[in-house]
């Protein structure tokens, strides 16, 4: 058995992450804390265990225990599990043959990749070998010498963009941006195609000088490298529920955001047009 | 008003009429066969009898043209009035104060229509319709089985049908089978051995039918040139010129071959409607590969421009709307109870290959897809054929029209179903030219006879197997004894009984199967039918008595993934894990779970099951396929053909279901069982991928079809990019060998129920925000937003 990662999800059809039809693998653990993460089971990166008390049924089957495998109604589950890189080869080639129909392939997210990067390093050349196209998502906050390994070894990088201005960027992520900027000049210049993802909450970075440097900064990107396209994602209210299942590990604390005005993403989206970018709403 | 001149207005009214209309039942088809039989049984070898009361109906059945149509002819005196068939069963004055009364699938009929039908017809077949026929030689063996819901019989109160055409009747018209009809005669001539009395008497009887829907057609032509005349005195002179070009036509065919587009649609309706007065067939009739028959004719219209696009769309509407017009013959008893739909299952074939091998897809698939899409009625029912070879183009096209979620076009793989028809003994030909009819069933079309005969549940075996032979349900002694199934050591001792239990009750159907064949040879021949179905007049053999080239009697299995959930809850958790013994299952099993709920849920959340791409489960389910096709295929039926499997449920499932106790597998008494070769409700966690990677293990060759359901919320098939994915995936699983996969396209309802039973619902994708989710994992609050927003969606 070769490294092994942390994992939280594997998803079958994923046919938005990515061209065609995609496998998305889901590494478990995060640098980044965002305020507003809807998959807060994803930051901390070992196995955690969750309790959803709606599916409970009062069995009993878990008393004396630990062990969740136990529970009948998945009340009591354990998020995240460790795999090497042939189990996760195993799921893959499954779905080798819809790859091909659709032009798709495999997408690395999370958490984040990049936190694991011997094992992502072994996927990414496990799925080359195989002739298989990998996308990886991330948000690019890793050692400069750790992104400079990993791009060339995939086809597609999806970048997440969260907020411009620094401070607010350290307040609401928990982290610097300077990093993530430098990484991704760095992307841009490998020549490795690159898509930005923008996350947009109500007030913090939907409006103003936030989405004027967004641009500025999306224009030397373009002009330093393949920048093929940006997805603007509205903001959904839905993480909350599950952070409040987690019942141990790292438990993420949340605010209350909102989802942007349907028009100040309208004339984000329409102002980037009119600037030749290749822009979508949605993954 | 010239056709086309203002489609979107003629087809709005005439598809509001039916869409509206009521289904009611028409006493007048009783009534002229009663007569008819009174008049002549005995006079007459059956054959001509039943050709005479054809006759009759063509004769004298109360005629329709509408307001607007260009396509006429009804079955009834109205639109949706829908005959009954008192020689095959005689409804009850008690069954037709249901018909009229119950809250679905109702159908009107008035109180003196009720005291007509038991003055004039219910006497005359008191214990000698068809039905009663049948049930006097069920022995008692079969009887035990089928009131347990182990399988069901089709024959009992419809007759066989499941007929799809070729395009012969574009080619010859009712004269070109009367000079076949006698060629084939003037061969007899000299012979006159009792055989080739009988089959002198069956040509006889196909020459009635031929003249008799001529002078139907001459019937209608009269009426139209009356109603032209009114309306010329009343100063429409347009009303007046439609009405003659109705005439016209109706002069033509299908005496003759027609020459149109227009004429080619009204010929084929007039054998549609010439079948369905005939018999009460199932799969009422299918007009096969229509896009290729027509395609020919709309060639040659739009070159000399008497059609365009609009004219072709609108007469195509015309055709469908008519479709429509007829429900289902009502049915009874458990019937009724396994096929609850207004639904006579008429599916038109489009895209798919030539009989030459080559792209069938043309102008005219394009325009049908348009036209399907702008009417989206409850019938017919339509399906697109994607071979290897079919364009992308056309399937893209399919996709855009899958995700408006009118439920159709379904979607087939011709690549497929021609091995199928070629391992069932057909010639390349022929299997090319065949396809589709009713669900998925595959048939030659216009040269075979494929009839299904019943349903077989396979839950129920298994129950019966854990039981020993008796059906926990009635706490009768149904079936041989295979074992007390708490004795059982190893898993393979209790598949092994399931075996024995699946012989004797497949066994038991096909010998009795074997008999009512007969009887439907003897006493039901369908002369008219048997015109349209090669060789059924060189043989001078009727349809359902081994006149036509290939003969199939199929057996529908049900509740595949059901069955190989429940064994594989079994074989892991009492004969592997052994964390529970049987009895400790079979006690749960006998308490319908009340009690046993961790039970009950540890199996359903920690047991492999079909639809996963999970061997450990798929391998049973290949196994039973398997032992299914062994014990099915190429046992001998009565018509010189032999039985095949086929793997469709309709709304069997449902039935099966109420019929079937609690089962290994978690499912609880009475619910529905999985439908055709579906996962279980809900069983499948792993995406459509890993269901039709499972589905693809399944040899689809040895099949006479499979069924494969997949519910996608709108969201999925949003964009092209979205429906691009969609085609990618189709076309992966018919790379795989996969022969049917249809999707529901999700409605607020549906959704509603998913929030109330999600167990039942774990397979339901959602579209979310930027990446997509099961709809039971969200919770309530996103699963109200994503309600609301397809609703928004307008679909």
């Amino acid at each position: 058995m070769g490294i092994q990662g942390c994992f939280f999800d594997i998803k079958r059809y994923a046919i938005h992450d990515g061209p065609g039809i995609r496998i998305s693998v889901f590494f478990k653990g995060c640098p980044l804390s965002c305020r507003w993460c809807h998959n807060p089971e994803s930051q901390d990166p070992v196995p955690q265990v969750m309790f959803d008390p709606l599916r409970c049924i009062g069995c009993g089957a878990c008393r004396g225990h630990t062990i969740p495998d136990l529970c009948p109604s998945t009340a009591l589950e354990v998020c995240g599990w460790k795999m090497d890189t042939g189990q996760i080869m195993q799921i893959v080639l499954k779905e080798r043959l819809f790859f091909e129909r659709s032009g798709g392939g495999v997408t690395f997210t999370g958490g984040e990749p990049l936190m694991q990067p011997e094992i992502l390093a072994e996927l990414l050349e496990a799925c080359r070998g195989n002739g298989i196209h990998t996308a990886l998502d991330s948000s690019l906050w890793a050692p400069a010498h750790i992104v400079k390994k990993i791009i060339p070894l995939t086809g597609l990088v999806l970048a997440d963009i969260k907020v411009m201005d620094p401070a607010k960027h350290k307040y609401y992520t928990g982290v610097d941006n300077a990093l993530i900027h430098s990484n991704l000049m760095a992307v841009a210049r490998s020549g490795v195609p690159f898509a930005l993802r923008i996350p947009l909450v109500r007030g913090i970075n939907d409006s103003g000088r936030e989405t004027e440097d967004l641009i500025a900064f999306a224009l030397r990107l373009r002009d330093a490298g393949n920048l093929t396209c940006i997805h603007l994602l509205p903001f959904h209210p839905y993480g909350k529920n599950k952070a409040s299942g987690l019942i141990s590990g790292k438990i993420p604390a949340s605010g209350d955001f909102s989802a942007p005005a349907a028009h100040a993403v309208d004339s984000l989206l329409i102002k980037m047009l009119s600037m030749g970018f290749n822009v979508v709403k949605g993954g | 008003m010239k056709p086309g001149a203002s489609i979107s207005r003629r087809i709005e009214v005439l598809r509001e009429a039916s869409y509206q209309a009521v289904p009611s039942l028409s006493i007048e088809r009783a009534k002229i066969i009663t007569e008819c039989y009174k008049k002549n049984e005995g006079k007459y070898p059956t054959p001509i009898l039943r050709a005479l009361c054809f006759k009759e109906l063509c004769l004298n059945q109360t005629l329709y043209i509408g307001k607007g149509e260009l396509i006429v002819g009804e079955r009834g005196p109205r639109p949706k009035a829908v005959s009954t068939y008192p020689e095959l069963t005689c409804h009850s004055v008690e069954d037709l104060r249901i018909l009229n009364s119950r809250e679905r699938q109702r159908y009107m009929v008035s109180e003196e229509d009720i005291a007509t039908y038991e003055r004039e017809v219910i006497p005359f077949w008191k214990e000698r319709t068809q039905r009663d026929r049948i049930f006097s030689i069920l022995p008692d063996d079969w009887k035990r089985l089928y009131s347990s819901g182990l399988f069901t019989e089709f024959a009992e109160q419809r007759a066989p049908g499941h007929t799809a055409l070729d395009g012969k009747i574009y080619k010859t018209g009712m004269h070109g089978f009367r000079e076949r009809i006698a060629m084939a005669l003037k061969k007899l001539e000299r012979k006159n051995s009792s055989s080739a009395q009988e089959r002198k008497n069956m040509l006889q009887a196909m020459d009635i039918a031929c003249e008799a829907l001529i002078l139907f057609a001459g019937r209608h032509a009269s009426l139209a040139m009356t109603m032209a005349a009114d309306s010329r005195d009343r100063g429409d002179i347009a009303g007046a010129e439609e009405l003659e070009s109705i005439a016209s036509v109706c002069r033509r065919v299908p005496a003759n071959p027609p020459e149109t587009f227009r004429e080619a649609l009204q010929m084929y309706w007039f054998v549609h409607l010439g079948t369905i007065m005939e018999l009460n067939g199932w799969d009422a009739m299918n007009p096969g590969h229509l896009d290729q028959h027509l395609e020919p004719f709309y060639l040659k219209d739009t070159s000399s421009g008497i059609l365009t696009d609009a004219t072709a769309r609108e007469l195509m509407a015309c055709l469908f709307i008519k479709v429509n017009n007829h429900p289902a013959p009502p049915k009874v008893g458990v019937t009724a109870r396994e096929s609850g739909t207004y639904n006579d299952f008429t599916n038109i074939n489009m895209g798919g290959i030539r009989p030459d091998g080559t792209d069938a897809v043309s102008p005219v698939s394009f325009l049908m897809l348009e036209t399907l899409e702008e009417l989206h009625l409850l019938q017919p029912g339509f399906s697109v054929h994607i071979a290897s070879l079919t364009p992308d183009r056309f399937l893209r096209e399919s996709c855009r029209v899958i995700a408006r979620g009118y439920g159709y076009p379904s979607v087939f793989n011709p690549d497929i179903y021609v091995k199928q028809l070629i391992r069932q003994g057909k010639s390349p030909e022929d299997a090319r030219e065949g396809g589709c009819s009713g669900c998925i069933e595959v048939g030659a079309f216009g040269k075979e006879a494929y009839l299904l005969t019943g349903y077989l549940n396979l839950a129920k075996i298994l129950e019966i197997t854990l039981n020993n032979g008796t059906d926990p349900v009635s706490g009768e002694t149904v079936s041989v004894k295979t074992g007390d199934a708490a004795g059982f050591r190893s898993f393979h001792e209790l598949y092994g009984a399931f075996l024995k239990q699946l012989k004797y009750v497949i066994d038991t159907k096909i010998r009795v199967n074997h008999r009512i064949e007969r009887l439907c040879a003897e006493w039901m021949p369908a002369p008219f039918l048997s015109l349209l179905i090669d060789d059924c007049i060189e043989k001078g053999t009727d349809y359902y008595n081994g006149g036509p080239r290939y003969n199939t009697s199929y057996i529908q299995c049900t509740g595949l993934g059901s069955a190989a959930d429940s064994l594989s809850a079994l074989r892991k958790h009492v004969f592997e894990d052994r964390k529970w013994t049987m009895e400790n299952v079979l006690d749960a099993l006998s308490c319908n779970f009340e009690g046993y709920e961790p039970m009950r849920l540890f199996i359903v959340n920690r047991t492999p099951f079909f639809g996963n791409d999970d061997d450990l489960a798929d391998d049973l389910a290949v196994r039973l396929y398997e032992d299914l096709f062994s014990l099915i295929d190429g046992k001998p039926n009565t018509r010189g053909g032999v039985f095949h499997m086929d793997m469709l449920s309709t709304t069997c499932h449902v039935y099966f279901g109420a019929v079937t106790g609690a089962l290994p597998n978690g499912r609880k008494a009475g619910r529905p069982l999985s439908d055709g070769t579906s996962p279980s409700q809900g069983a499948d966690a792993n995406g459509p991928t890993a269901v039709v990677r499972s589905l693809g293990k399944l040899d689809q060759v040895k099949s006479g079809g499979t069924l494969l359901n997949q519910r996608f919320s709108p969201s999925m098939m949003k964009t092209e990019e979205d429906r691009k994915k969609l085609a990618s995936l189709i076309r992966g699983y018919f790379d795989m060998g996969g022969h049917h996969i249809q999707f529901n396209v999700v409605d607020t309802e549906t959704l509603r129920k998913a929030q109330k039973e999600p167990e039942l619902y774990r397979d339901l994708l959602v579209r979310v925000a930027g990446y997509s989710d099961y709809f039971n994992h969200l919770a309530p609050s996103l699963q109200e937003d994503i309600i609301g927003r397809t609703e928004n969606d307008g679909i």
